[in-house]
């Protein structure tokens, strides 16, 4: 499985929305959609990508980037610190520019720098492998405490499959305080060089490597509503995000959405039901795509069972699942409403 | 892992209910917690604490305010309350190089010995939001930027339902006195053994029970779901509360005809209703004797060692009240209670935090029927904490 990162993916019912791509001396990328009367910043910012800026009134350049295509503008006859041959060669101030046209940035620092926590190589041994359901597994990692790892809810790590020169990403599915363990949700898939791993030589003790954090689907605390969409193992981020949201003073009400396909591939109820008895604004809506007599779980897909009523004015919802779903849930919030915006995403391929 | 053979109303499955409350190890954060007692600092006098990784010191200016700030000179980060020193009004001065802090912001206001360095102004040690009342000074500890709740959302409720008004910390007319002393074992195996109504066996020979000849059970057996009730009051307190003082909600056990031992006692008193407190504190009223409430906190140091404080608490507001309050605390409440009866319960929890640090304690009990109350304090913390306390330290293993 590998992870793309997808953040404010642009919705069909606006078509006045830009995209704004950044690329980092790091050869890193991030992608953002811009709405109509907001700066390229403001659009980074609140998509959760982090740009350097400090005065955001165009007066100290620390945001300014180079323009490689596309057409963007700063207002006419502002002042600022740029040349007017430097606004020639493509110089922008990302707090001052309006896309005019899908725009890309070239940022001259590395992603990692201002993403608070920049990836890190590491080891950690396998504390626990359960198997959930038949096809899938969580993998628990028991991180040294010598090793500082700090990571944001939503983000992932990549793991090397050992024996081989494979690596894999997957989300935490861990809090982001859990001190030294960390948690991942594995979807087995027949073959697969991970999957053939979890199956034959997985077992407490082995030692893994890690590199991360990555990943610009990251949570925002708000105190909004929060819809998460979550397809199979794509719940993991979830989880993350909601020991998060947990802390917030007031919680904000959560609508969790959790979709399988197989009842053999179903999880993590009991962990769910857990979840609501102690964090009592979060409301669990699971769905399954076969018929099923089992109690409270609802025939269909994730979207099929979404409501407006999940969908508060002012609602941000976040999506993890496979690209169908992610493409499906973004018009249906659409219909509902939500800004482009106002929709985080990542999608998993299987591989 | 050991598991236990037997695994009726066990473990792991268990566990996860109150995950949150398992991953609190070194307490919760973003909390109100009684740092110092207020006879403790002087004026211009430093006290150092530490509570749940935080290394705090505590001082006063002369116009009696408390102030908290980071105990950790930025300089090569000794403690300050290692050696006190307030040359000025309410600045705390390192004793090694004499940087200077100001109590109040944090900021360096000056270095003894180097008055023009450009790092005077330019650096700070961080603050904490301090209170004061009921003979302590408390400290909201946390998040510097933590929007600071009210202080009564972290102390216990107001006891309204009783004739005879059981002491309240807030209550002006409060009087309190009390010991404080830092214990091995976690902060959640001592707010468990203060609450556990099943742990009544350690107290059979005490002498405060044996001298008072006070009626005490073997044990309480919960007969209903409400016999530990939840207190959930919006921007109040969260916690449990034992209602021992239903007599339908509980079937005291006197005797046991398998074993050789039975009751003793035979003054029935006002009952100790028990009851604990989000972040970490208990409440007994009517104990050590009627009309007077105990307090504990068992504020967090680090994973393995909390502050265990034992306060009696009474109303008063004459002088004659208030002097034989402290008679009865000096060679009474003191001795018999906080001492002797206390110290069982210490023993308890110390010998419990062996199993839990080492051998994951936390999925593998076996808990039994009398557990309710506690198995009911762990879900309802789980809902309340506003963050977790983690190890301040770089390189530990």
């Amino acid at each position: 499985m590998t992870v793309g990162v997808v953040a404010g993916v642009e919705g069909t019912t606006v078509p006045s929305t830009r995209r704004a791509q950044f690329r980092f001396s790091d050869g890193e990328t991030r992608e953002v959609a811009v709405s109509a009367g907001q700066t390229v910043l403001d659009a980074a910012h609140s998509n959760g990508v982090r740009l350097a800026s400090q005065c955001e009134v165009g007066n100290c350049c620390s945001c300014a980037a180079s323009l490689t295509s596309g057409d963007a503008r700063m207002p006419e006859g502002l002042v600022t610190p740029l040349t007017r041959g430097e606004i020639a060669a493509g110089q922008r101030l990302l707090c001052q520019s309006v896309a005019h046209t899908d725009v890309t940035f070239d940022v001259e620092y590395p992603s990692s720098l201002l993403e608070a926590n920049p990836p890190v190589e590491f080891e950690a041994k396998i504390s626990r492998l359960t198997w959930l359901a038949d096809s899938v597994v969580q993998l628990d990692l028991k991180v040294p405490k010598s090793q500082r790892f700090r990571f944001t809810a939503g983000q992932y790590c990549r793991i090397k499959v050992p024996g081989t020169q494979e690596w894999r990403s997957y989300s935490m599915a861990s809090g982001e305080h859990e001190q030294g363990k960390l948690s991942f949700l594995v979807r087995v898939l027949p073959t697969g060089t991970m999957s053939d791993f979890l199956r034959t030589g997985a077992r407490a003790g082995v030692k893994l490597e890690l590199e991360g954090p990555r990943g610009a689907f990251v949570l925002e605390p708000s105190n909004r509503p929060h819809l998460l969409i979550a397809g199979g193992t794509g719940l993991a981020p979830m989880l993350s995000m909601l020991d998060r949201i947990r802390l917030l003073r007031p919680t904000p009400p959560i609508v969790l959405v959790f979709g399988c396909v197989r009842e053999a591939d179903l999880f993590h109820l009991e962990e769910l039901e857990a979840r609501m008895s102690f964090m009592p604004s979060l409301k669990v809506k699971v769905s399954l795509e076969q018929e099923t007599v089992r109690p409270g779980i609802a025939y269909g897909n994730p979207l099929s069972v979404l409501e407006s009523s999940d969908v508060p004015t002012g609602s941000i919802a976040y999506l993890c699942g496979p690209p169908g779903m992610i493409a499906a849930a973004e018009e249906k919030l659409a219909g509902f409403g939500l800004v482009p915006a106002d929709i985080r995403s990542e999608q998993f391929l299987a591989s | 892992m050991t598991q236990s053979t037997y695994s009726v109303g066990n473990a792991a499955a268990l566990s996860r209910q109150y995950g949150p409350y398992i991953q609190a190890d070194w307490g919760y954060a973003n909390h109100w917690y009684p740092g110092v007692f207020s006879h403790e600092v002087a004026e211009r006098g430093v006290v150092g604490i530490t509570i749940g990784g935080h290394d705090i010191a505590v001082t006063r200016d002369e116009d009696g305010k408390a102030w908290a700030i980071a105990d950790r000179c930025v300089h090569k980060g000794v403690k300050l309350s290692l050696k006190p020193m307030c040359f000025a009004n309410k600045t705390v001065s390192c004793w090694y190089h004499g940087f200077t802090y100001n109590a109040e912001s944090g900021n360096l206001d000056t270095i003894v010995g180097s008055p023009d360095d450009k790092l005077i102004d330019n650096a700070r040690v961080r603050t904490y939001p301090t209170e004061e009342f009921a003979g302590i000074v408390w400290v909201f500890v946390g998040d510097e930027d933590y929007d600071v709740p009210q202080i009564s959302t972290d102390l216990p409720i107001k006891v309204t339902d009783k004739p005879n008004a059981i002491p309240h910390l807030q209550d002006a007319d409060i009087v309190t006195d009390g010991i404080r002393r830092k214990l091995y074992g976690n902060w959640r195996l001592a707010v468990e053994n203060g609450l556990d109504p099943g742990h009544l066996l350690v107290h059979w020979d005490n002498q405060i029970i044996v001298a008072l000849d006070r009626a005490m059970p073997l044990g309480m057996k919960a007969l209903r779901d409400d016999a530990t009730e939840l207190i959930d009051i919006e921007d109040g307190p969260k916690g449990v509360m034992n209602r021992y003082d239903k007599p339908e909600n509980y079937e005291p056990v006197f005797i046991n005809d398998k074993v050789e031992i039975k009751a003793r006692g035979t003054k029935m008193y006002e009952t100790f209703r028990v009851s604990a407190f989000v972040p970490a504190t208990l409440m007994v009223e009517n104990w050590p004797i009627p009309d007077y409430a105990q307090y504990e906190f068992y504020v967090p140091i680090d994973d393995h060692h909390h502050m265990y404080w034992e306060i009696i608490a009474y109303r008063g507001t004459t002088a004659d009240e208030k002097a034989e309050f402290q008679f009865k605390f000096d060679n009474f409440f003191k001795p018999l209670g906080l001492l002797d009866f206390n110290n069982n319960d210490i023993m308890a929890r110390e010998a419990t935090e062996e199993f839990y640090e080492k051998r994951d304690g936390w999925n593998n009990e076996t808990l039994s029927d009398m557990d309710f109350s506690v198995v009911a304090w762990r879900k309802h913390a789980s809902k309340f904490g506003r963050g977790f306390f983690e190890s301040p330290d770089a390189d530990e293993e």
